[in-house]
C-alpha cells in the first residue's frame, strides 16, 4: 500500500520531466526509484527528488538532444530575449506605479506618453515571443525601440533601464528567427519558468548592503549567497539559464554605464559588470564544455 | 580506435560502464552494483543514472538491450558496446599509469638508501 502511495508521489515528481522524456521513460524511472526491495516509505527521499528535479533540467537543457550545443544555445538566446523582456516589462511597471504614485495623477496623459507607450510595446513583444509568434515579436521588438522614443525621449534620455530591454532584445530575437529546424522551441510553460526563474535572480534585495548596520549587511548578504546558489544549482543543470542571464545584466551593464560613464563606477558595482563578465565566462564555459560532449558522440 | 583527445571519464560514468562488464542490467541493478563496485563511494540516484546513462547512450558507449514486465511497469536492461568497453578500458589504463607514477614515487622514497650522506 504505501508503496502504491510512494509511486503516486514519485509520478508527481517525474512530471518535471517533458512530456515526451516521461512518455518514455516514466515506468522505467519508476521501477528503478521502487526498485526490488519492500518499502514502509511513503515519501520521496530529499536525495531523489532533488536528483530528478536536476535530471528534468538537464533533459530540458538538451542533455538527451541530437545536437545538445545547438538547442542549448538556440534556445539559451530565445530565453534570453524572454528574459531581458520581462525584466523591462517590470521594471517599467514599477516605475510607472512610482510616477501615478508621486503626483503623476494630475497629468497622467504625460506619464503614459513618457512610460506607457514603451511598457504596452514592450509588453506585447514579451506576450507575442512567448506565444511563440517570434515574427510578430521580431516587429513588435524593433517598434518598441523606435517608435515610444519618437513619441517622448524621457525612458532615454533619463538613462532608464527599461528602455534598453528592446534595444538587447531585437538582435536575440532576430537571430532567432534563424533557428535551425531540428532544433526544437523551448516549451511555453518550461520558458516561462525560466524567465519567471531569472526574474527572481534580479528581485534578490541587495539593499541592505547600503545599510550602515551589520545585522542588516548580514541579511543581505545571506540572501543574495542562498539567491546565487540557488540560480546556479538549477543552471548548472539546465545551463541554458546560463546564457539567459547574460541579456538581462547586459541591461544593468547598459543602464549604469549611461548614468555613470565611468569604468572606475562600473568596476566598483556588482551588480553590473563584474556580474556581466562572470556571467558571460560561465555561458562561454557551458557552451565549450556541452560542445566537447557532443564531440566524442559516435 | 578513438581519439587520445577524448575527455577522461566522469566517476559515475566509469563505473556505471564498469558495472555493465558483467552483462546487461535494469536502472536499480545497475545502482547496487555501482555501489558495490565504488565500496559505497557512488551511490547514484535514479535522477543522476538516468542522466548517465542518457549521455553514455548519445556517445554509443552503452545500449538498450531488451525489456521486461515486471509489477505491471517496464523494466529495461542495457548492456555495453564494443565501444564503450573499449572506452573503459582505456580510461582504466590511463588510471593504473596516473596510480603507477605516485605509487612508483612512493615505494622508491620508502626505499632503505644504501649510501646516505651524512650532513656536515
Amino acid at each position: 500500500m504505501s508503496s502504491d502511495v510512494l509511486e503516486k508521489r514519485y509520478r508527481m515528481l517525474l512530471r518535471a520531466y517533458p512530456a515526451g522524456y516521461r512518455r518514455e521513460r516514466a515506468d522505467e524511472l519508476i521501477d528503478t526509484l521502487i526498485g526490488d526491495e519492500p518499502t514502509t516509505r511513503r515519501w520521496p527521499s530529499v536525495r531523489q527528488s532533488a536528483s530528478l528535479v536536476r535530471g528534468a533540467l538537464r533533459v530540458y537543457g538538451g542533455s538527451t538532444a541530437t545536437r545538445p550545443t545547438a538547442v542549448l544555445l538556440w534556445q539559451g538566446v530565445h530565453l534570453g530575449a524572454m528574459a531581458v523582456l520581462a525584466l523591462g516589462v517590470l521594471i517599467g511597471l514599477d516605475d510607472l506605479v512610482e510616477a501615478f504614485q508621486f503626483g503623476g495623477l494630475s497629468d497622467p496623459l504625460r506619464v503614459l506618453r513618457d512610460q506607457g507607450v514603451h511598457e504596452v510595446m514592450v509588453g506585447a513583444a514579451l506576450v507575442a515571443l512567448v506565444a511563440g509568434r517570434t515574427r510578430t515579436a521580431a516587429v513588435l521588438v524593433v517598434a518598441a525601440a523606435v517608435v515610444p522614443t519618437v513619441v517622448s525621449p524621457y525612458l532615454f534620455l533619463n538613462g532608464l533601464p527599461q528602455w534598453w530591454a528592446p534595444v538587447v532584445a531585437a538582435p536575440l530575437i532576430l537571430v532567432s528567427l534563424r533557428r535551425p529546424a531540428d532544433v526544437p522551441p523551448a516549451p511555453r510553460a518550461n520558458a516561462v519558468l525560466v524567465t519567471a526563474g531569472v526574474l527572481a535572480l534580479h528581485l534578490i534585495s541587495a539593499e541592505g548592503f547600503r545599510l550602515a548596520d551589520t545585522r542588516s549587511q548580514v541579511v543581505a548578504a545571506a540572501m543574495v549567497v542562498a539567491g546565487v546558489a540557488a540560480f546556479l544549482w538549477v543552471a548548472t543543470a539546465d545551463q541554458r539559464l546560463l546564457i539567459a542571464v547574460v541579456p538581462t545584466l547586459l541591461l544593468g551593464t547598459l543602464h549604469q554605464l549611461g548614468n555613470t560613464m565611468s569604468t572606475g563606477e562600473l568596476l566598483r558595482r556588482p551588480d553590473a559588470l563584474p556580474s556581466l563578465v562572470v556571467a558571460v565566462l560561465m555561458a562561454v564555459g557551458a557552451v565549450v564544455s556541452t560542445r566537447l560532449r557532443q564531440r566524442t558522440r559516435a | 580506435m578513438r581519439s587520445t583527445s577524448r575527455p577522461a571519464l566522469r566517476e559515475p560514468s566509469y563505473f556505471v560502464l564498469a558495472a555493465l562488464l558483467g552483462g546487461p542490467l535494469h536502472g536499480y541493478a545497475v545502482i547496487k552494483r555501482v555501489t558495490e563496485l565504488s565500496d559505497g563511494r557512488v551511490t547514484l540516484a535514479a535522477g543522476s543514472l538516468y542522466s548517465v546513462i542518457d549521455r553514455l547512450l548519445g556517445e554509443g558507449l552503452v545500449a538498450a538491450d531488451g525489456e521486461e514486465i515486471v509489477n505491471g511497469r517496464a523494466r529495461r536492461y542495457y548492456r555495453l558496446t564494443d565501444e564503450g568497453r573499449g572506452v573503459l578500458a582505456e580510461e582504466a589504463d590511463r588510471l593504473a599509469r596516473a596510480a603507477r607514477v605516485v605509487t612508483d614515487r612512493l615505494s622508491s622514497l620508502s626505499a632503505p638508501s644504501t649510501t646516505r650522506i651524512r650532513p656536515a
